[in-house]
């Protein structure tokens, strides 16, 4: 697959957009500026940027309690997200979600979830619906390997493939379901070998190469929607930060050593090599991207500091949707 | 010396893209324990007293023998905490040290390819669980296993029970050597993304040690022109372009039309000069961006690793036909 220079472009940018805004965000909650529970992305750039990056503005995705990359990739705006993981007025769920409930309709962004695994039926629901529509739009479920244990899954994942449902289920294997590594709470390594007992077809595919992912994802959306289906993609891949991203929290579970390891693969790092030996980005408009980004995080701090938090009026507002008096 | 037989499981094969793009099966992990277990059973069988396996972030080879009562020692070696090509290299370069007599190596052409980086002249028991497979063929695990172990503990000749195999090797014109075993071709792409080929309208040129018409793949190719077995000397150069057009089997179940422009048979040792931009695909994976100006001398020769014949290897146990 011949990817267009704007394609690549694309997608470092969403990496890099993920990047910046997963340390911030970071930095903030160790700092005590930001309230409540975030789980970073940071080191998982390439599945979310590489899987967006193949489906239009109407398709849709649902998302983890390790969603803001999810979000980000999808064009999410800074402001609003930053406003919402700090609880105010001005942000997505106008801050009464916070990280792990962020969502945003109008960019087929229907939400990172708080329950393990409570994403994967969200999505297998649009697609049935966009099925019974019949108004072409993919549906896409992150989720992790520990999701894929839980029984929310297993029902989706049958429901999907029984209807054809145009869905795509991308999981990002991380090896670890919060602090307990995968061999302690599975038989299996590879979550894909789950997909041929469903009935659908599954890949594995290298979760710190962003073409790689592309590559995979843009074939299982064409497959959805074309009718052929669901499919799953397996990524291997590796948070960098700790379970909540904050190092002061929580307790150690990996060896310095395997952190290191991954590290050497750091996806934007390796996509950037690639990009400048190709002559499609040097390193110096690479940085220009980083600054720029980091400067819109900064902007996007600063508007939801000062932001104001939700009235206490409000607290039962936007609580149900149009439930009739 | 301890009989010995090494065990080289590749825990990512039959699980690539072409499970999206094209009919190829996807083989689990439980089918690959499955196997490893048969064919340690047969390697003890057939005489071997040591084993020496690789392990992986999947543990296949500990699951195969769990619950096993092996009449021989069991030696596992440690893995990077990422599937690696190198994983297979170190394990049959630290086979070659260790004195190995017998390599069963469960994987298709790139796992075996693997192999050979690590130890070229390996004596190879190879089983096919990949996807597009020309190098290792399809035998059952059990009888290749039993074969291994007769070939570790009667150390015969090696060629009296194996067949040495054809090399292509790549030199890049920065120094670095790479080799394939069954084709070496230039795409024009320019990321190794999801590695595999499947479609022939982006190949550029291609050399093939192996082009068997009963094959699927890029070997396939080749042998519309030019057939030539793996016990045949030399190999074929192919560009591709405005010319006779075929359509091939690129993957399983899959058909992609391919234009060659023009073809010409290469006899052993010579080289021909391949240049970018492009990705050079080893067997059928993208693995090596050449970018523009760059440029790889590709040579076939016949100083591979030795790949037992499972007949040859069995009558030195089971005697000559009567």
């Amino acid at each position: 697959m011949q990817l267009s220079d704007d394609v690549l472009l694309d997608m470092h940018h969403r990496m890099v957009r993920i990047r910046h805004f997963e340390e911030a965000a970071g930095r903030l909650a160790e700092e005590s500026r930001l309230p409540g529970f975030l789980h970073l992305y940071v080191g998982e750039e390439a599945v979310a940027a590489g899987v967006c990056a193949a489906l239009t503005d109407d398709d849709q995705i649902s998302s983890t309690h390790r969603g803001h990359g999810h979000l980000v990739a999808k064009g999410g705006d800074f402001e609003r997200m930053m406003a919402e993981l700090m609880g105010k007025s001005t942000g997505y769920c106008k801050g009464k979600g916070g990280s792990m409930h962020i969502c945003d309709l109008d960019l087929g962004m229907l939400g990172a979830n708080g329950i393990v695994g409570g994403g994967v039926p969200i999505a297998v629901g649009a697609g049935f619906a966009n099925k019974y529509r019949d108004d072409g739009r993919v549906s896409v479920v992150f989720f992790g390997d520990g999701a894929s244990n839980i029984g929310a899954f297993h029902e989706a994942a049958n429901m999907a493939a029984a209807l054809q449902l145009p869905v795509v289920f991308v999981c990002e294997n991380n090896e670890y379901g919060e602090f307990t590594p995968r061999d302690r709470t599975m038989a299996i390594t590879d979550v894909v070998d789950r997909a041929a007992g469903y009935g659908m077809p599954g890949v594995i595919v290298d979760g710190m190469d962003v073409v790689a992912v592309h590559e995979a994802a843009a074939e299982a959306v064409d497959r959805a929607r074309s009718g052929q289906g669901p499919s799953f993609l397996e990524a291997k891949t590796y948070r960098f930060y700790n379970h909540h991203g904050i190092q002061t929290l929580g307790m150690k579970y990996r060896s310095d050593e395997e952190l290191a390891e991954w590290k050497k693969r750091d996806p934007i790092d390796l996509f950037e090599a690639r990009l400048a030996e190709s002559g499609v980005l040097t390193a110096k408009d690479a940085e220009a991207v980083h600054e720029r980004v980091a400067g819109e995080v900064e902007q996007a701090i600063a508007f939801a500091e000062e932001s104001p938090l939700p009235e206490v009026e409000s607290l039962y507002e936007d609580v149900y949707s149009g439930v009739a008096q | 010396m301890t009989a010995t037989v090494g065990v080289i499981a590749n825990p990512i094969a039959g699980k690539d893209i072409r499970r999206l793009v094209s009919f190829a099966s996807p083989v689990s992990d439980m089918a690959k324990i499955g196997i490893i277990r048969r064919a340690v059973v047969g390697a003890v069988e057939g005489g071997a007293q040591r084993l020496l396996i690789t392990d992986d972030r999947r543990a296949l080879g500990m699951r195969a023998i769990d619950n096993l009562s092996l009449d021989a020692e069991v030696v596992f070696l440690d893995a990077p905490p990422y599937d690696s090509g190198m994983n297979s290299q170190n394990a049959a370069a630290a086979f070659q040290e260790e004195g190995v007599g017998a390599v069963i190596v469960l994987g298709g052409d790139g796992t075996h390819r693997d192999v050979v980086k690590g130890w070229r002249n390996a004596p190879l028991m190879a089983v096919s669980t990949g996807t597009n497979n020309v190098f290792p063929r399809q035998v059952e695990a059990t009888i290749a296993g039993q074969a291994a172990g007769v070939v570790a503990s009667r150390e015969p000749p090696i060629h009296e029970v194996a067949d040495q195999a054809k090399v292509i090797d790549v030199e890049l014109d920065d120094g670095e050597a790479e080799q394939a075993l069954v084709d070496l071709a230039l795409v024009d792409e320019s990321f190794t993304g999801s590695r595999a080929v499947w479609t022939g309208q982006r190949l550029r040129e291609m050399v093939a040690a192996i082009a068997e018409r009963a094959t699927v793949g890029l070997s396939c190719i080749a042998s519309r022109v030019a057939p030539t077995t793996r016990h045949q000397a030399g190999g074929v150069h192919v560009t591709f372009g405005d010319g006779e057009r075929f359509r091939i089997p690129i993957a399983p179940g899959l058909y992609s039309e391919v234009e060659i422009s023009s073809w010409r048979r290469l006899h052993l040792n010579e080289s021909v000069e391949i240049s970018g931009p492009g990705v050079l695909s080893f067997d059928g994976e993208r693995d090596l961006v050449l970018p523009r100006g760059r440029s790889a001398l590709v040579t076939v020769s016949h100083d591979g690793p030795w790949v037992i014949d499972i007949e040859k290897a069995m009558s030195l146990e089971c005697g000559e036909a009567r």
